[in-house]
C-alpha cells in the first residue's frame, strides 16, 4: 500500500540521522541535532508532504468509488422505482400528451420522492471510516422517446461523496452517470372513433361494388395481426386494415394501424380484372397512420386524400393496382440500416414481378411532398437467407435501360453486387448515364387532385383520379403528363425519388444543387388528434431550411429527421391504443398489453369489467337495452333478428281499451327507436349484424357487418387470440385475453422447420379478424359525445310490469366529457 | 485502483472476462471463499502492472453486486489496500 510504504521511508530516514550523531561533543552534538532537525525536520517535512498528498490522493480515489458504487446503487433504486407501470400517476404526474411537461416534472416529482433513496451511507474501505453521498437527478438534454405507452428519457444521476477520516478528508468527490429509463405512461381509452380493434379489419364481398361500397364515418384504429419478428420478407402475412375480394372501404375519416392499409390477398391468385376479377380497394379521406401501405394484387387500389404516415414502408406489389397519396408522404422511420421493415422508404416492386404490361403500369403516386426518413434496400440472398443488401434510393426504383436490351432496375443492369454499395451510390448518384424512374408519380398535374373541386371535395372522383393515372401509366415509361416545377420538388429524403421518369438528386449539403429542396409551409392535421397534442405541433416538421445541411442532418435532432423520429414517438400514441408492438434488439417483436397503473389489468379488460358488470348492465334488452352475451351463450348471435323479437314500443298489441289504437303496422322495428349497449363476452360467439343497429358493441370475439348492416355508433371489438401452443390450432380464447405473462395478441409465425409452430393459415383464413365487414356494411360514428347522450337519452316505456330503465350512461366508461 | 475497478465493474455489466484475467467476476460466486485469488493487473492499453488482486464477491441487493478488492504487491506479498466497488448489473 503507497502510504505505507512512504511511512516506512520516513522511519528509515529519521532513523539514520539520529544514528549518525552518536558520540559527538556537546556543541557539535547541539549543531549536529539542530542540523539534523532542521535536515530532518525539512526531510520529515516534505516527506510528511508527500505522504499527505498521497495518502489524500489515495483518500480521494476511495471518495470517488464511493461516490461510483451510489452511482450504481442510485440506478438500481431508480430502475426499481420509476419504471414501475402507475408511477407517475402515483406522484401526481399525469401525462396529458405534452412529453417534455411530463418529464419535467415527473423529474421534479423523483428528487422530492421519499421512496427514492437520496443519501447513503457506504463503506468502501475496509478500516477507514464510511462515506456520506448524496445524490441528485437531473434531466439530461431534451431528447426522448415516446411510443405510445412508453416514454424513454435520460436522466443524469450526480453522486457527491463526503469521507472524513481522522487525518485526512475527502469532500464533495462528484461523480456522474447518464443512463435510459423507459416510463410507462397510462392513458386511460377514451372513445374517439368508429372502430377499434385488437385483430385486423377485414373488408370482403358483398354487394357488388358497381353499385355500392362500405363507408366507415369515423376514424378507425386497428392494432391487427403482425408478423413474429422482423426481417420476414413475407410482408404480405401482415394483417391490419384489409381490404379483399371485390371491396370497396371508404373511411370518412382517418385510419390509424401498428400493421398495413393493404389491399389485395396474400399473393397473384387475384383472377385478371380483364375477366372480371377482384379488386380490393380503400379510400381514406383523411390521413393514414401506419406501419405500411402495401397492394398485393390485381387491379387493387388505395387513396389517401390526407397525408400518409409509415413506420415502415409504402410497398407496391400489385399488378395494375395504384397507391394515390394526395397529400404529403411521411416515412418516419431512419430504421438501424440492417432491418429493411423498419426504415421508413417508398418502392415500387411491382415491375420487378413481371414483365406484363399490368406490372409495368403499377404506379405509386404522391400529389405532396416526400419527406423520407429511411431508404429501400436490395435483399441479398447469396448466403441462402434474405438479409439487407446495399442501400438504395428512399423512393424507388430506379430503371436502366443499359445496353438497349430493356429497362431493367439499375443494379441488376449494372451487374451491382448486392453488397457493393460504393458501386450502386456511383451508379446512382455520379453515372450520368440515364436513370428512369417511372414507377412513381410525383406532383403531377392532376385534374382531379385540385384543392377545391377535386377529390379533397368530392372522395367519389377516386375513379376518375386512378383512371387518369392510368392513362399515364404506360409500359416502363409515363406519357401525356405534366412533371412539377423544379423548385416545387421538395422534402427531404436519402439519395433521391426516382420518379416522373427521372432521378431526383438529394443533395445534403447544398440546396442549390439539390433536386430536392426544402419544402414550403405546410402543417400536419394529425398531431391534433394525439392526445394532449394540438395547434401548437401542427408546424412541428415545419422547420427553417435555410442552413441546409443541419436541415438535412441525419444524425442530430435539429434537423427535419430528428423532428420526424420525434413526431413518430407522438403518431404511436394513435396506433397503441390497447396494446403496443415494439421492436427488440434481437430482432423480435414484442407484443404487450397496456395496463391499468400498477395492477396486470389491462386497459380493455379494464373496460371489459366495467361493461360486464351484471349490476351496472344487465342482461335485459327489454327493459335495460343492454345486450350480453356470456361464456357459452351461442357461437353465433345474429342481433337484429334477436332485437326484432322486442316489442319495445309495448304496441304491437293494441292497448285493451283503447279500440281507436292501432297495432303496430311492422312489429319488428321498434328497437331502431333506440341505443343499445352489446356486450359480447365470448370469443367463440360471433355476433353478426344484418340490418340497422344502433349504439356500442363491446365484444371479445369477432363481429361482422354483412352487406345490409348499418351501424349508428361505434364497435369495439377483439378478434380471436393467438395461441403459441405447438399442438393448438395456432388460435385460442380472445386476442384481448391475457394468460400470466402472455398475450394473445396476433401473430403470424412462420414455422421453418416441420413441427414449428405456423400460423400462416389462421392468418389467411382471417382467424384473426376482429370485425369483418361484407361490401355494402356501413358503420356510422356520430362522435363521442352525441353517441353517448343517445345512450343516455333512450326512451322510457310503461309496460304492465312497469316502467322500462333504458338510459345508459356511458360517458364516464368511455371517458367522453359531456357537452356543456 | 481504478483499472481493476473498471475491469472488474465490464466484467459484471457484460458477463465477460475482467481484461487480461481469464476469469468472470461473476466465477468469484461459486469459490468455496467467494474470491478469485491473485488475478493479474491489465489495462486496456495492455499495460501491465506487478501488483495481483483478489476479487471476493459481498452480496447481491436490487441488481447491485459488492465486491471487495484486495490489492497486493504479489501472490504471497503485502496487502497494499482493501476496497468494495458495487455494480448494477442491470446496465449503465
Amino acid at each position: 500500500m503507497n502510504y505505507k510504504t512512504y511511512s516506512m521511508h520516513r522511519n528509515r530516514i529519521l532513523d539514520f540521522f539520529i544514528r549518525s550523531t552518536k558520540g559527538n561533543a556537546l556543541p557539535l552534538v547541539l549543531m549536529l541535532v539542530m542540523v539534523v532537525m532542521l535536515i530532518g525536520g525539512a526531510v520529515a517535512y516534505s516527506t510528511m508532504q508527500m505522504y499527505n498528498i498521497t495518502r489524500d490522493g489515495y483518500h480521494d480515489q476511495l471518495a470517488y468509488i464511493a461516490a461510483e458504487n451510489v452511482l450504481e446503487k442510485s440506478m438500481a433504486n431508480l430502475q426499481k422505482v420509476i419504471t414501475v407501470a402507475g408511477y407517475p400517476g402515483s406522484r401526481g404526474v399525469y401525462f396529458s400528451g405534452n412529453v417534455d411537461d411530463f418529464l419535467n416534472n415527473l423529474v421534479t416529482a423523483i428528487n422530492a420522492d421519499a421512496a427514492i433513496q437520496r443519501s447513503y451511507t457506504v463503506k468502501v474501505h475496509d478500516t477507514l471510516n464510511e462515506a456520506e453521498v448524496s445524490v441528485d437527478f437531473q434531466r439530461f438534454g431534451q431528447n426522448y422517446e415516446y411510443t405510445g405507452s412508453m416514454i424513454s428519457f435520460w436522466m443524469q444521476i450526480e453522486a457527491t461523496a463526503d469521507m472524513v477520516d481522522e487525518s485526512y478528508s475527502s469532500y464533495g468527490k462528484k461523480a456522474v452517470a447518464v443512463k435510459k429509463f423507459d416510463i410507462p405512461v397510462y392513458t386511460r381509452f377514451t372513445l374517439n372513433g368508429a372502430i377499434y380493434t385488437l385483430g385486423d379489419l377485414l373488408i370482403t364481398s358483398g354487394k357488388p361494388i358497381a353499385t355500392d361500397v362500405s363507408t366507415i364515418h369515423g376514424d378507425v384504429f386497428v392494432f391487427g395481426t403482425g408478423l413474429d419478428k422482423t426481417n420476414r420478407m413475407q410482408q404480405y402475412y401482415t394483417g391490419g386494415v384489409c381490404s379483399t375480394r371485390d371491396s370497396i372501404l371508404h373511411v370518412e375519416g382517418s385510419i390509424f394501424t401498428r400493421n398495413l392499409v393493404r389491399a389485395g390477398t396474400f399473393d397473384d391468385s387475384d383472377p385478371d380484372p380483364v375477366t372480371g376479377g377482384n379488386s380490393s380497394n380503400i379510400i381514406v379521406d383523411g390521413d393514414v397512420v401506419a406501419q405500411g401501405i402495401q397492394v398485393f394484387g390485381t387491379n387493387d387500389n388505395i387513396v389517401v386524400i390526407g397525408d400518409a404516415f409509415t413506420f415502415d414502408d409504402v410497398e407496391m406489389n400489385g399488378a395494375d393496382s395504384i397507391i394515390a397519396i394526395n397529400g404529403n408522404y411521411f416515412g418516419l422511420n431512419p430504421g438501424d440500416g440492417s432491418r429493411h421493415d423498419t426504415s421508413s422508404a417508398m418502392v415500387n416492386m411491382a415491375p420487378v414481378y413481371g414483365t406484363a404490361q399490368q406490372y409495368q403500369e403499377s404506379r405509386i403516386v404522391v400529389n405532396g411532398n416526400i419527406f423520407a426518413n429511411g431508404v429501400t434496400f436490395r435483399v441479398d440472398n447469396s448466403s441462402g437467407e434474405n438479409v439487407a443488401g446495399h442501400k438504395m434510393e428512399s423512393v424507388s426504383m430506379t430503371w436502366r435501360d443499359k445496353d438497349g436490351s430493356g429497362y431493367k432496375p439499375l443494379q441488376i443492369a449494372e451487374s451491382i453486387g448486392p453488397n457493393d454499395q460504393a458501386g450502386y451510390d456511383y451508379a446512382l448518384m455520379e453515372s450520368t448515364e440515364e436513370k428512369n424512374g417511372f414507377s412513381v408519380l410525383w406532383k403531377v398535374d392532376w385534374e382531379y387532385d385540385d384543392s377545391t373541386g377535386g377529390i379533397k371535395d368530392d372522395w367519389a372522383l377516386w375513379k376518375d383520379w386512378l383512371e387518369e393515372i392510368r392513362d399515364v401509366a404506360d409500359f416502363q415509361s409515363n406519357t401525356g403528363f405534366l412533371p412539377p416545377d423544379p423548385l416545387e420538388v421538395q422534402g427531404y429524403c436519402h439519395y433521391g425519388v426516382a420518379a416522373n421518369n427521372t432521378f431526383y438528386r438529394m443533395d445534403k449539403s447544398d440546396m442549390d444543387d439539390s433536386q430536392i429542396k426544402g419544402a414550403g409551409p405546410f402543417d400536419i392535421n394529425v398531431v391534433e388528434k394525439v392526445p394532449g397534442l394540438g395547434e401548437d405541433y401542427k408546424g412541428m416538421l415545419d422547420l427553417d431550411h435555410s442552413n441546409w445541411s443541419v436541415y438535412t442532418d441525419s444524425w442530430g435532432d435539429h434537423g427535419i429527421s430528428g423532428a420526424m423520429k420525434k413526431l413518430m414517438g407522438h403518431l404511436e400514441a394513435l396506433v397503441h391504443v390497447f396494446s403496443q408492438k415494439k421492436v427488440m434488439d434481437d430482432g423480435s417483436y414484442e407484443y404487450t398489453n397496456h395496463k391499468v397503473g400498477t395492477s396486470t389489468l389491462t386497459e380493455f379488460n379494464r373496460l371489459k369489467s366495467l361493461l360486464a358488470d351484471t349490476t351496472l348492465f344487465p342482461n335485459d334488452p327489454l327493459n335495460r337495452c343492454v345486450v350480453r352475451y356470456d361464456v357459452g351463450d351461442a357461437t353465433t348471435s345474429y342481433l337484429n333478428q334477436e332485437l326484432e323479437m322486442l316489442d319495445m314500443n309495448n304496441d304491437d298489441v293494441p292497448p285493451v281499451g283503447d279500440p281507436d289504437a292501432l297495432p303496430d303496422g311492422d312489429t319488428t322495428d321498434d328497437y331502431l327507436d333506440y341505443y343499445f349497449l352489446v356486450v359480447n363476452l365470448d370469443p367463440d360467439n360471433t355476433v353478426i349484424i344484418t340490418d340497422k343497429f344502433n349504439g356500442i358493441i363491446f365484444s371479445m370475439g369477432k363481429v361482422i357487418l354483412e352487406q345490409g348492416a348499418e351501424v349508428h355508433g361505434a364497435i369495439i371489438a377483439a378478434g380471436r387470440g393467438f395461441d403459441d401452443d405447438d399442438e393448438g390450432t395456432g388460435v385460442k380464447g380472445s386476442a384481448a385475453d391475457v394468460d400470466g405473462d402472455k398475450t394473445r395478441l396476433p401473430r403470424v409465425v412462420i414455422g421453418e422447420s416441420p413441427g414449428d409452430l405456423d400460423t400462416v393459415s389462421n392468418f389467411t383464413n382471417w382467424d384473426y379478424a376482429a370485425i369483418e365487414i361484407n361490401n355494402g356494411g356501413d358503420i356510422y360514428y356520430p362522435g363521442g359525445e352525441p353517441l353517448l347522450s343517445k345512450l343516455k337519452e333512450n326512451i322510457n316505456v310503461e309496460f304492465d310490469t312497469g316502467m322500462t330503465d333504458r338510459q345508459i350512461d356511458l360517458f364516464h366508461i368511455f371517458n367522453v366529457e359531456v357537452a356543456p | 485502483m481504478r483499472v481493476i475497478k473498471e475491469n472488474v465493474s465490464k466484467s459484471v455489466r457484460d458477463g465477460t472476462d475482467i481484461h487480461g484475467t481469464g476469469e468472470k467476476a461473476s466465477n468469484a460466486m461459486t469459490e468455496t471463499d467467494k474470491t478469485l485469488k491473485d488475478l493479474p493487473v491489465k489495462d486496456l492499453s495492455e499495460k501491465e502492472y506487478s501488483c495481483v488482486f483478489d476479487l471476493t464477491y459481498d452480496s447481491m441487493l436490487e441488481g447491485v453486486q459488492k465486491y471487495w478488492i484486495t490489492i497486493k504487491s504479489n501472490s504471497s506479498g503485502e496487502v497494499l489496500t482493501k476496497y468494495s466497488i458495487e455494480v448494477y448489473a442491470g446496465g449503465t
